[in-house]
C-alpha cells in the first residue's frame, strides 16, 4: 500500500503576462498589420543569413541533421555575432547598427572581452548545448528560439528544430545565393572548422556585420523584396506588411517636415489622430488609408486596455496599502470595490478632480465640453496624453493623490472613447476567430454595448464601481483561473484566501510592443531609413520604397 | 529512504487520468476555482461522475458571492447540513483499475490546495489486489455513506440514492477485496459513534512520553487540550502555533500546566514564497517505547471537533497511522522538530492577543440560513428542505442563468414542498432563492445528478 503524508504543493506562481486579458485583441491586430516581424526578430540580415549559413554547411558537406551539423551551427551563430562586436569596435561610432538584437550577445559578453584585448578564442567553448558557458539554450541558437516562426511563415525556411530545417527553393536558397556573393563563405567555414580564431581573422569576415548589408546590393534587394511582399516574393498575404513599413517610411518623412524625429509616441499619437504633432492632418496615398485605419484601431483597443489597467492598478494598490495600515482583508470583490469607491484615499482625492454628482450619461454628454479634437493629441487633456500620463505615473509608486490622477485620466479615456465617433467602427473589417470575444471581454465592442444599455443610469460612483469589480477584480480571477486550468500555474496578482482576498502583486498599466522598434530597425538595416540631424528620413532607395503598390 | 516526503499537488493528481468519479468533501469552496479549474480537469480526464459535498451553511456564502453555473449538470453539490460545521476535507478519486483518497486539511480553495500550509494524506491504489488500501477506501466511503444516510431530512431522496451508488461502478470497492491495516485507520464524527477523541484513545496502547499538537483554531477553556492532558499524562506536550494567524484564548494557553507553546512560523515552508497561512492541524503521540501516533486531517484541537458524540459536534475526518511509518512522516513533514522550535516571545504573545480580541469583537455570526436543493418535476419544483412549515411567511424567486427573476411563485401544497409554475419556467429555472424575513434561503435547483 502507497501512502503518504506531506504537505500540499500548489501550483507554480509565475508573474504572468495580461492579467486582465485586454491587451490580447491589441496583440492580434498588431500581428495581423505587421505579419512575418516579430518582438523578436529585429535584424533584417538574419532573414538572409539563416538561409544562407544553412545551404553553406550543406555545401561544406554538412547535410544530415545530427549533432555535429548543430555544433557547427551554433558556432557559426556565435561568430556573426563576434564578428559584429569587434566590427563595432573596430569601426567606432554607434555600436547600434552593428550589435543590436544580437544573438547570444550578453552570454557572449566575457568572450568579446577576450578579442578586444587581443586574445585568440574558441568557439567551441561557448557553443556546448548543455552547461556553461554557453550563448544560448535553444538547440539552434537565434534561429530556433527567434527567427525561424517568422521565416517559415515567410516561406524562407521549413522545419522544425526537433527534425531539422531546410531553405525553401524558392526563396530560401533565393536570399542564400545573393548572400553569398558579398560574403568570404571559404574563410567563414574555414574559421568554424578551426574553431580558434585570432582577432585579425575575425576583421577579415567584416561583410558578416548587419551593417554591411547595404553594400551587399543582391541580398538588400531581394531582402527589401521579401519584407515588401513584391516580385519575386510577392505574397498578397503580407501586403499589410507591405502597408505597414511604407507607412512608417511616409510618417518618418513627415515628421522630419515637422521637426520631429519617428519614434513610438508620435506613431501612436499620428496614427490614432490621422495628425502631426500640433494637429497638422497626416496625410497618405489613398492604398494606405486603411491600413492607418487598422493601426488608429489597434490605437483605440490599446486606449481601453491602458485605462483599465489603471483602474485595476489603483485599486489594487489602494487595497495593499489599506491591508498594511489596518490588517483588515476584504471577504470579497464586491465587498473591496465598495470600500474602494466609497471610503479610499484613492476615490477621495479624486472628488476634487471628476465630477462625481453626475451620472454617466451626463459625463458623457460633459465630455464633448473639455475633449479636444481628435486630431490634437499632443494637447495633455486628449486621451493619448491622458495613456501616457497612466504609464508613467504607475511606474512611479505612486501615493494616493496621484493614484487619483491616473483614476481620473483612465475614466476620462474612457467617456472620450465613448465620444468618439470612430469608436463605434469597433473592429473594422478585421477578422477574428470564432467566439474571441467571449474570451476576451474587455474590447470595444463590449464597450459600446456597455455604454448604451448598462452604464447610463448609473451614477459617476456606481460607474466606477462597476468598473474596478466587473472588468477589474472578477475578470482578473476568470483570466487567472483560466490560466491556472489551461496551464497549471498561478498568476494571481489577487487570490481568495480563507482570510479574504490577498494581493500579491500590483501590476502596472504598460502597452503592448506592435513591433514598431523591428520594424524600424529592419528599415534601418536595409537602408530605407536614414538618420539625418537626430531624425530619421527616406532614402532614395526609402523612397522607392514608399511607392511600390502594385499588387502583383 | 529520504526523510524529505514526496510531494502532493493535487491538481497534478487530478490531471493524471483514469479515474471515472470523484467525490470531495469541504468546509468552504471557492465554486469558481472547483468549476473552472478542477470540474474541467476532472471532465477531461474522463471523470464522468463529480459530487461536491460542503457545509450547507458554506455553501449559502458561496452561492451568494459566485452562483455556481454547473451544478445539477455537471456535477452534484450537496449541501450538507451539520449540528455545528460539517469539515471533513476528503478528496476520492475512483477508476475502473485504480484509487487516490486525500484526507487532510485542505478545502475546496485556491488557498486549501497549497498556498496556504495545509497536510493531506494520499492513498494509492493501484491494483485492485491491494487490500489494505481497499480496505481504507472502503473505510472513508462507508463513513462518507454515514454522513450522506444522515442528510435524509435535508435532502431529495432520489439525489441521495443517486450519490449513495458511487462506489456501484467500482469494481475493487468491496469488502470481499479489503483487509484492515494496523498501520493506518480512518476516523470520522458518526451518528451514534463515540466522540472522535474516544474513538482514538483505544489505538494508542502504550505510555505517552510526549504529545505535539498542531493548529490554527482553539476552543475558548482549550477543553481539548485539557482532554488530552488528563487522559494521556505525557511527561512533555507542545502547542505549535503562527501567532501571526492563530485564534486562541492566550491567556487560557498560557495557564495551562505543563505545555510549552513554539513559535511554528517557519513549519512547512516549502520555499520563501509559499510562507502561507498555517491551516494543518496534526496531532503526534510520541510514546516510551519509540513507537509514534500521527493523526492529521479536518479535525481542529476543539472540543467541537473531537469531544462531542455521534454527530452533536463538528463533522470531521482525520487519519491515524502508527509505528515506524507514522514516526518518519512526522519527521518528514517537520512535526518532530518543534520541541526545537522557539517558545514564544512577549511579542508573539502580543500578536495573539490582538488576534483574539479581534475574535471576540466579532459579532455573533447570523443565524444559519438554510439550504436546500429544488427539483423540477413534474408537477413543478420541489423542495427539499423543511421550510414547508412557516411557508406562508416565504417569497420564492426563481431566477434564470443570469440570476434574472422569471417567476414568483407561491408554495401551494405544503405537505409536498411543491411550487407550482408553468412549463416555460420549468425550462428556464437555474436557480432559486427564497427570502423569510429578510434572510435568504438558496435553494439550488438540481444541484443533483444529471
Amino acid at each position: 500500500m502507497e501512502i503518504i503524508t506531506s504537505w500540499l504543493k500548489p501550483p507554480p506562481q509565475t508573474t504572468g503576462l495580461d492579467h486582465l486579458a485586454v491587451q490580447a485583441p491589441g496583440i492580434k491586430i498588431y500581428g495581423k498589420l505587421l505579419p512575418g516581424i516579430t518582438n523578436v526578430t529585429d535584424r533584417a540580415r538574419y532573414y538572409s543569413f539563416y538561409p544562407w549559413l544553412i545551404w553553406a554547411l550543406e555545401q561544406q558537406g554538412y547535410v544530415a541533421y545530427d549533432d555535429t551539423f548543430v555544433e557547427r551551427f551554433r558556432r557559426a551563430d556565435i561568430l556573426f555575432t563576434l564578428i559584429a562586436e569587434r566590427h563595432a569596435h573596430i569601426a567606432g561610432g554607434e555600436s547600434e547598427p552593428h550589435t543590436a538584437a544580437l544573438i547570444g550577445r550578453n552570454n557572449l559578453h566575457k568572450l568579446v572581452l577576450r578579442i578586444l584585448a587581443g586574445e585568440t578564442v574558441k568557439l567551441s567553448e561557448y557553443a556546448r548545448q548543455h552547461g556553461t558557458p554557453r550563448y544560448f539554450k535553444n538547440k539552434l541558437g537565434g534561429l530556433g528560439q527567434y527567427y525561424l516562426g517568422a521565416l517559415s511563415e515567410m516561406n524562407v525556411l521549413d522545419g522544425s528544430v526537433r527534425s531539422g530545417i531546410q531553405y525553401t527553393r524558392q526563396r530560401g536558397l533565393e536570399l542564400a545565393q545573393a548572400m553569398d556573393r558579398c560574403v568570404p563563405r571559404t574563410l567563414f567555414m574555414q574559421t568554424l572548422e578551426e574553431d580558434s580564431v585570432a582577432p585579425e581573422r575575425f576583421d577579415q569576415l567584416n561583410q558578416f556585420c548587419s551593417c554591411q548589408l547595404v553594400h551587399s546590393p543582391g541580398e538588400r534587394k531581394l531582402l527589401c523584396d521579401l519584407f515588401f511582399a513584391q516580385e519575386p516574393f510577392y505574397d498578397e498575404e503580407a501586403l499589410p506588411r507591405r502597408r505597414t513599413l511604407q507607412l512608417l517610411l511616409f510618417l518618418a518623412d513627415a515628421l522630419a517636415e515637422e521637426d520631429a524625429a519617428l519614434d513610438i509616441t508620435l506613431f501612436r499619437g499620428s496614427v490614432y489622430g490621422a495628425a502631426l504633432p500640433g494637429g497638422k492632418p497626416w496625410i497618405v496615398p489613398d492604398r494606405l488609408q486603411l491600413n492607418k485605419e487598422n493601426w488608429s484601431m489597434y490605437q483605440r483597443h490599446e486606449l481601453l486596455s491602458i485605462a483599465l489597467q489603471g483602474i485595476f492598478f489603483v485599486v489594487l494598490a489602494a487595497t495593499e496599502e489599506h491591508y498594511h495600515a489596518t490588517g483588515r482583508r476584504f471577504q470579497s470583490g464586491a465587498d473591496l470595490c465598495d470600500w474602494f469607491v466609497a471610503e479610499s484615499d484613492d476615490v477621495h482625492h479624486l472628488a476634487s478632480r471628476f465630477d462625481f454628482s453626475q451620472d454617466f450619461r451626463q459625463l458623457v454628454t460633459e465630455t464633448g465640453n473639455w475633449l479636444p479634437a481628435c486630431e490634437q493629441w499632443d494637447d495633455r487633456e486628449h486621451e493619448i496624453q491622458l495613456a501616457n500620463v497612466i504609464v508613467h505615473i504607475c511606474r512611479q509608486r505612486p501615493l494616493a493623490s496621484d493614484r487619483a490622477e491616473i483614476l481620473r485620466a483612465a475614466l476620462h479615456i474612457l467617456l472620450a472613447l465613448k465620444v468618439r465617433k470612430e469608436t463605434e467602427r469597433e473592429y473594422g473589417k478585421m477578422v477574428f476567430p470564432e467566439r474571441y470575444f467571449d474570451v476576451y471581454p474587455l474590447n470595444l465592442k463590449k464597450f459600446l454595448e456597455w455604454s448604451e444599455n448598462e452604464w447610463p443610469e448609473l451614477s459617476a460612483k456606481a460607474w466606477l464601481r462597476w468598473l474596478c469589480l466587473h472588468w477589474g477584480i472578477e475578470n482578473h480571477l476568470r483570466v487567472a483561473l483560466r490560466k491556472l486550468q489551461g496551464q497549471s500555474q498561478s498568476t494571481f496578482r489577487l487570490r481568495p484566501s480563507d482570510r479574504g482576498l490577498e494581493i500579491l502583486d500590483v501590476p502596472v498599466a504598460v502597452n503592448t510592443s506592435p513591433r514598431f522598434h523591428q520594424a524600424l530597425r529592419i528599415l534601418l538595416d536595409v537602408g530605407a531609413l536614414v538618420r539625418q540631424d537626430d531624425g530619421l528620413v527616406t532614402s532614395d532607395l526609402g523612397k522607392q520604397l514608399k511607392e511600390v503598390h502594385r499588387d502583383v | 529512504m529520504s526523510d524529505k516526503s514526496p510531494e502532493i499537488r493535487i491538481l497534478d493528481e487530478v490531471r493524471r487520468g483514469g479515474y471515472t468519479a470523484s467525490l470531495m468533501t469541504t468546509y468552504n469552496a471557492y465554486l469558481p476555482f472547483y468549476e473552472q479549474v478542477v470540474l474541467r480537469r476532472l471532465l477531461s480526464t474522463g471523470v464522468r461522475q463529480n459530487i461536491l459535498l460542503m457545509d450547507a451553511g458554506q455553501c449559502h456564502h458561496s452561492i451568494s458571492r459566485d452562483p455556481p453555473r454547473f451544478a445539477g449538470r455537471s456535477y452534484s453539490l450537496l449541501p450538507m447540513q451539520s449540528s455545528e460545521v460539517f469539515h471533513p476535507k476528503v478528496i476520492l478519486l475512483a477508476g475502473k483499475h485504480k484509487g487516490l483518497l486525500l484526507v487532510g486539511s485542505h478545502n475546496m480553495t485556491i488557498s486549501g490546495f497549497g498556498y496556504n500550509r495545509e497536510i493531506s494524506n494520499a492513498i494509492r491504489l493501484h491494483n485492485k489486489d491491494d487490500a489494505q488500501a481497499i480496505g481504507l477506501f472502503l473505510s472513508a466511503w462507508q463513513q462518507i455513506e454515514g454522513w450522506l444516510q444522515a442528510q435524509q431530512q435535508h435532502l431529495p431522496e432520489e439525489l441521495l440514492q443517486t450519490v449513495l451508488a458511487f462506489p456501484k461502478s467500482l469494481p475493487w470497492m468491496k469488502s470481499k477485496h479489503a483487509q484492515s491495516s494496523s498501520e493506518v485507520t480512518i476516523l470520522s464524527t458518526q451518528s451514534g459513534a463515540a466522540s472522535l477523541w474516544e474513538q482514538l484513545l483505544p489505538h494508542i496502547t502504550a505510555p505517552v512520553r510526549r504529545v505535539l499538537i498542531l493548529g490554527a483554531f482553539f476552543d475558548r477553556q482549550l477543553a481539548f487540550i485539557t482532554r488530552v492532558q488528563q487522559d494521556l499524562q505525557p511527561e512533555e506536550s507542545f502547542v505549535g502555533i503562527d501567532p501571526a494567524t492563530v485564534r486562541v484564548p492566550p491567556d487560557v494557553l498560557k495557564q495551562q500546566q505543563g505545555i510549552q507553546v513554539v513559535n511554528v512560523q517557519r513549519l512547512g515552508v516549502l520555499d520563501d514564497r509559499q510562507a502561507g497561512y498555517i491551516h494543518a492541524k496534526c496531532l503526534v503521540f510520541q510514546c516510551a517505547d519509540d513507537t509514534a501516533y500521527l493523526v492529521s486531517g479536518s479535525a481542529n484541537p476543539t472540543a467541537a471537533a473531537w469531544l462531542k458524540p455521534g454527530l452533536s459536534g463538528n463533522t470531521e475526518m482525520v487519519m491515524l497511522r502508527q509505528g515506524a511509518e507514522a514516526e518518519r512522516a512526522a519527521r518528514a513533514v517537520g512535526l518532530l522538530n518543534m520541541p526545537e522550535m522557539p517558545l514564544l516571545s512577549n511579542n508573539d504573545w502580543q500578536t495573539v492577543e490582538n488576534a483574539w480580541q479581534e475574535v471576540l469583537e466579532q459579532k455573533e455570526s447570523e443565524s444559519s440560513v438554510q439550504m436546500g436543493i429544488a427539483s423540477v418535476v413534474d408537477e413543478g419544483i420541489r423542495l427539499s428542505t423543511g421550510v414547508s412549515e412557516e411557508y406562508h411567511q416565504y417569497t420564492f424567486e426563481v431566477l434564470d442563468l443570469q440570476k434574472q427573476k422569471i417567476a414568483s411563485p407561491s408554495l401551494t401544497h405544503y405537505d409536498e414542498r411543491l411550487l407550482q409554475v408553468s412549463a416555460e419556467t420549468k425550462k428556464k429555472v437555474y436557480f432559486m432563492s427564497s427570502y423569510k424575513e429578510a434572510k435568504q434561503v438558496h435553494l439550488s435547483k438540481n444541484c443533483g445528478i444529471v
